[in-house]
C-alpha cells in the first residue's frame, strides 16, 4: 500500500471518487438488469432471452406454457427478489446507524424471531391441537396462513419494541433488550418443535430456508406498498440519519428530534424486515452486508448516497443469490439463505481485510 | 429558590458589556429529575456568559462538571432554575431554536468513518437546511468559512477516519462553528491530545471567541492552560458552590487552591502550578536573575528546596560566569563550598550536602 499515492489521490479535487462512484452506478445497474433477465430465463426449465423478450413485449409465437411460466411465477419471483433485497439492505442500514454497530442487521430488534415463532404456532401448534380439519375446511392452511402468521408473529414483537424504546433511552439497552426476545423466541420454537411431527419440523425448515419463489401478484399488491413505504421513509430520515453517525448527544445538539426519529426508524426497518420475512422467510446476510459494500463502494457514509446506492445493490445482489439459488445447469434448488451467506460471507471477508477498518467503514 | 436571591459571583463594569448570551439563576442539577427521588450535584448557579469570551469550567472528577455541561446544553432537565439563552428561556426554546444558538464538541469520537471532512462539517448546517438536508450556496458559504477558521481547508476531502486526534477534533469544532452559534460548549475537548495541539486548540478557541463575538465554555482538565488563557473560570469543588471571575482573582482569593484541595497535589499561587506535596529538605537563597536564575528556581523547588530571601536560609547558591561558562557557586555560612557547571551537578551537591 503506498499511501502518498492514496492520499494525492484523494486530495486531488476530489475528481477519482465522482468517476469512480459513477461507473460503480452503471456497474451496478447492468448486474441488477443482467441477473433481472438471468432470473426469467432460468429455471425448472430453460427458457431462452429472445422468447422472454417475446413475452416481455408482448409479441407472439410462445408456447403458452412458456409464458404463463413467466408471467405467473418467475416475474413475480423476479420482482420479490428486487423488493427483499432493497427492503433488507434499507433495515440494516438503519439499524447499523441507529446502534453505531457494523453488526447490527434487519433482525437485531428480534422482529424475525417474532415471525418465525408464529409461522412455528401455525405449522406446529395449530395443527397438534386438532385444528387441522378446521383450518383446511376454511382455506387458511398453506402460504397464506403462513403469512400472516409470520405478520402476526413479527408485528407482536414490534409492537412490544416500541414500547419498550418509549420508556428506554440508551439505544444501547434497546439492543440488548431485542437480543433477548429473538432468545426468547427461538427457545419457544425450539420446545414446539421437540413435540412436532416430523413432516412439520420438515415445513417450518423450509420456511426458513428462505424462498422467494410463491409470492403471487396478488401477494405483490401488498407487499410492493409495505417496502416502498419503508424506502421512502428512509430517504426522508436521510438527513436525521446523518447527524446520528455522530452520536445521539451531537445529533440533538444539532436540533434533531432523537426520540421521534428513533420511532420512525424502527417502525421504517421493521416494516421493511417484517414484511419481506413474512412473504419469503427469514433471509440472512443481505441486511448486513449490502451497507458495508455500498460504503465501500461508493467511499461514504452520508446517507443521501447510501439510501439511492443499497437500494440498487440490494436489489442486484438479491437477484443475483436468487439466480444462483437455482444452481443453473442442475435440476437442485439450493436454500437461498445458505446462497446468501456461501457466496457472500467471503466476498466481504475478503473486502474487509483488504480495506482493514471495519469499525471504522461501518457507522 | 428565587432569581433576586441569586447575587451574580462577578461584578460586571457598567456600560460596556453586552447583554449575556447564556445566564443561570438559581439552577440546580444532578439526577432523577423525571423519577425517584432527585439527587442535586450542584445547587443555586448563578452564571453568565457574555460574546467574545472563553470561559473554562475547572473542577475536580466528580465535582459535576459534565452534569452541569449537559444541563446547560440542553441534554439534561434541571432540577430547579432556569436557563437563559440568548435572553430566552432555555425550556421554551425546540431543538432547532437552541441548535441555532447553541452548538456543542464533546469527547464522542464520531464513528463517521469514510465520510470527508467537508461533509462532516456541512452536519452543522443541519438546522438550518430542509427536509432532504440539501445545502443552499449560503450553507456551503458557511462552511467553507468554518473550515478556514479552523484552519482545516486542506483537509477538505481527507475521509474523517484517517485525521489525527488533533485535525479530528478541529473538524468537530469547525462543524460547530458551522451551526453559526451565539454559544459554544466544549466538553474535555482537549482531553487525548498532546500539549501542542492542546495549546494550539486553546488558542482557536480564544480567536474564535474573540473574532467572532462568541461565547465559548470549555470544561477542560487543563489547569496550567486555562489560568493562561481563559478570560474568565468557573471553579466547581466538590459540592459546589461554583465561583467564577477571572484567572487571577481566583489564584490571589485561594479559590483556586480551594477547588482543588485534597486531590493529592498542592497549588502553589507563586507559580501558578501544581506541585505533588513534599517534605522540604532545606531552605535556599538565591542570587541570580534572567533565564538562568528561573530555570535555577524551577530546578530547587522541584528538588523540595524552599527559596528564601538570603540571611535566611541554610545555603546560598550563586549564579555566575566562570572562565566563559554559566556556574554555580554553593556557599554556606559565608564560604565558598563548591562551583558547579551545570544543575545537576548543584541537585547532586545540595543531596550531598542534606542526605535523604
Amino acid at each position: 500500500m503506498t499511501i502518498p499515492a492514496r492520499t494525492e489521490s484523494r486530495t486531488g479535487e476530489g475528481m477519482p471518487r465522482t468517476h469512480l462512484s459513477t461507473t460503480a452506478w452503471l456497474l451496478l445497474f447492468s448486474v441488477a438488469v443482467a441477473a433481472f433477465g438471468l432470473e426469467l430465463c432460468l429455471g425448472s426449465v430453460f427458457i431462452p432471452p429472445g422468447q422472454v423478450w417475446a413475452v416481455l413485449t408482448g409479441l407472439g409465437g410462445v408456447p403458452d406454457a412458456w409464458r404463463e411460466i413467466i408471467v405467473l411465477y418467475r416475474l413475480p419471483r423476479a420482482f420479490t427478489a428486487m423488493l427483499a433485497g432493497a427492503a433488507l439492505g434499507m433495515a440494516g442500514l438503519k439499524m447499523q446507524t441507529l446502534f453505531r454497530n457494523p453488526l447490527a442487521d434487519p433482525f437485531v430488534l428480534g422482529i424475525s424471531s417474532g415471525a418465525s415463532l408464529g409461522v412455528a404456532l401455525v405449522i406446529l401448534a395449530a395443527w397438534g391441537f386438532g385444528l387441522r380439519p378446521l383450518m383446511e375446511k376454511t382455506g387458511f392452511l398453506g402460504n397464506a396462513s403462513l403469512v400472516m402468521a409470520a405478520v402476526a408473529g413479527s408485528g407482536a414483537v414490534l409492537c412490544v419494541v416500541m414500547g419498550i424504546a418509549r420508556r428506554v433511552e440508551s439505544n444501547l439497552t434497546l439492543l440488548i433488550v431485542g437480543l433477548m426476545f429473538g432468545y426468547i423466541s427461538s427457545a419457544l420454537v425450539n420446545v414446539l418443535l421437540l413435540f412436532a411431527l416430523e413432516h412439520q419440523v420438515q415445513s417450518y425448515l423450509a420456511w426458513t430456508f428462505g424462498s422467494y419463489a410463491g409470492v403471487t401478484w396478488r401477494q405483490l399488491g401488498v407487499l410492493t406498498p409495505a417496502v416502498a413505504a419503508g424506502l421512502a421513509l428512509a430517504g426522508v430520515l436521510a438527513k436525521p440519519l446523518n447527524a446520528l453517525l455522530l452520536g445521539e448527544g451531537y445529533a440533538r445538539s444539532m436540533g434533531v428530534n432523537v426520540a421521534g426519529v428513533r420511532r420512525w426508524i424502527i417502525l421504517g426497518a421493521s416494516l421493511l424486515s417484517g414484511t419481506v420475512t413474512a412473504y419469503c422467510g427469514p433471509i440472512g446476510f443481505l441486511g448486513i452486508a449490502v451497507p458495508h459494500l455500498c460504503r465501500l463502494i461508493h467511499r461514504t457514509s452520508d446517507h443521501r448516497i447510501l439510501v439511492p446506492a443499497v437500494i440498487l445493490t440490494g436489489a442486484a445482489l438479491s437477484l443475483l443469490a436468487d439466480v444462483m439459488a437455482q444452481a443453473p445447469g442442475s435440476r437442485v434448488l439450493l436454500p437461498l439463505n445458505s446462497v446468501t451467506s456461501l457466496i457472500g460471507a467471503p466476498v466481504v471477508i475478503g473486502i474487509i481485510l483488504r480495506g482493514r477498518r471495519i469499525m471504522e467503514v461501518a457507522p | 429558590m428565587t432569581s433576586n436571591a441569586c447575587i451574580h459571583a462577578s461584578v460586571h463594569t457598567a456600560g460596556m458589556q453586552e447583554p449575556p448570551s447564556l445566564e443561570t439563576h438559581g439552577l440546580a442539577v444532578g439526577y432523577g429529575a423525571s423519577r425517584g427521588a432527585p439527587r442535586a450535584v450542584v445547587e443555586e448557579v448563578c452564571v453568565s456568559l457574555r460574546p467574545g469570551e472563553l470561559v473554562c469550567l475547572l473542577g475536580p472528577n466528580g465535582a459535576g462538571k459534565s452534569t452541569l455541561i449537559r444541563t446547560l446544553a440542553g441534554m439534561q432537565k434541571p432540577l430547579a432554575g432556569e436557563i437563559r439563552l440568548d435572553g430566552v428561556p432555555l425550556s421554551t426554546l425546540s431543538a432547532a431554536e437552541v441548535a441555532r444558538r447553541m452548538s456543542l464538541v464533546l469527547t464522542d469520537r464520531p464513528a463517521v468513518g469514510l465520510m470527508p471532512v467537508s461533509t462532516l462539517v456541512s452536519l452543522g448546517r443541519h438546522p438550518y437546511t430542509g427536509w432532504s438536508g440539501r445545502l443552499k450556496r449560503e450553507d456551503e458559504e458557511v462552511v467553507r468559512r468554518a473550515m478556514a477558521d479552523v484552519g482545516i481547508e486542506a483537509l477538505a476531502h481527507r475521509p474523517v477516519c484517517e485525521l489525527s486526534d488533533g485535525e479530528r477534533q478541529k473538524a468537530m469544532i469547525a462543524r460547530a462553528l458551522a451551526q453559526e452559534p451565539q454559544v459554544m460548549i466544549l466538553d474535555e475537548a482537549t482531553a487525548f491530545l498532546d500539549l501542542p495541539r492542546r495549546v494550539e486548540l486553546m488558542h482557536l478557541l480564544l480567536r474564535l471567541a474573540r473574532t467572532g463575538r462568541r461565547a465559548v465554555l470549555l470544561a477542560t482538565h487543563d489547569l496550567d492552560l486555562a489560568l493562561r488563557c481563559a478570560h474568565r473560570l468557573w471553579l466547581l469543588p466538590h459540592g459546589g458552590p461554583l465561583r467564577a471571575g477571572i484567572p487571577e482573582d481566583l489564584v490571589l482569593s485561594g479559590a483556586f487552591s480551594e477547588t482543588f484541595s485534597g486531590s493529592g497535589a498542592v497549588f502553589d499561587p507563586g507559580s501558578g502550578a501544581f506541585a505533588a506535596p513534599c517534605v522540604f529538605r532545606g531552605t535556599v537563597a538565591l542570587k541570580a536573575g534572567g533565564v538562568p536564575g528561573l530555570w535555577t528556581y524551577r530546578a530547587l523547588e522541584r528538588a523540595c528546596y524552599r527559596v528564601v530571601e538570603d540571611g535566611r536560609a541554610d545555603l546560598c547558591v550563586e549564579v555566575v560566569a566562570r572562565n566563559g561558562a554559566t556556574a554555580w557557586r554553593i556557599e554556606e555560612k559565608g564560604e565558598t563550598r563548591k562551583y558547579v557547571f551545570c544543575l545537576e551537578s548543584l541537585l547532586d551537591a545540595l543531596d550531598t550536602r542534606s542526605p535523604k
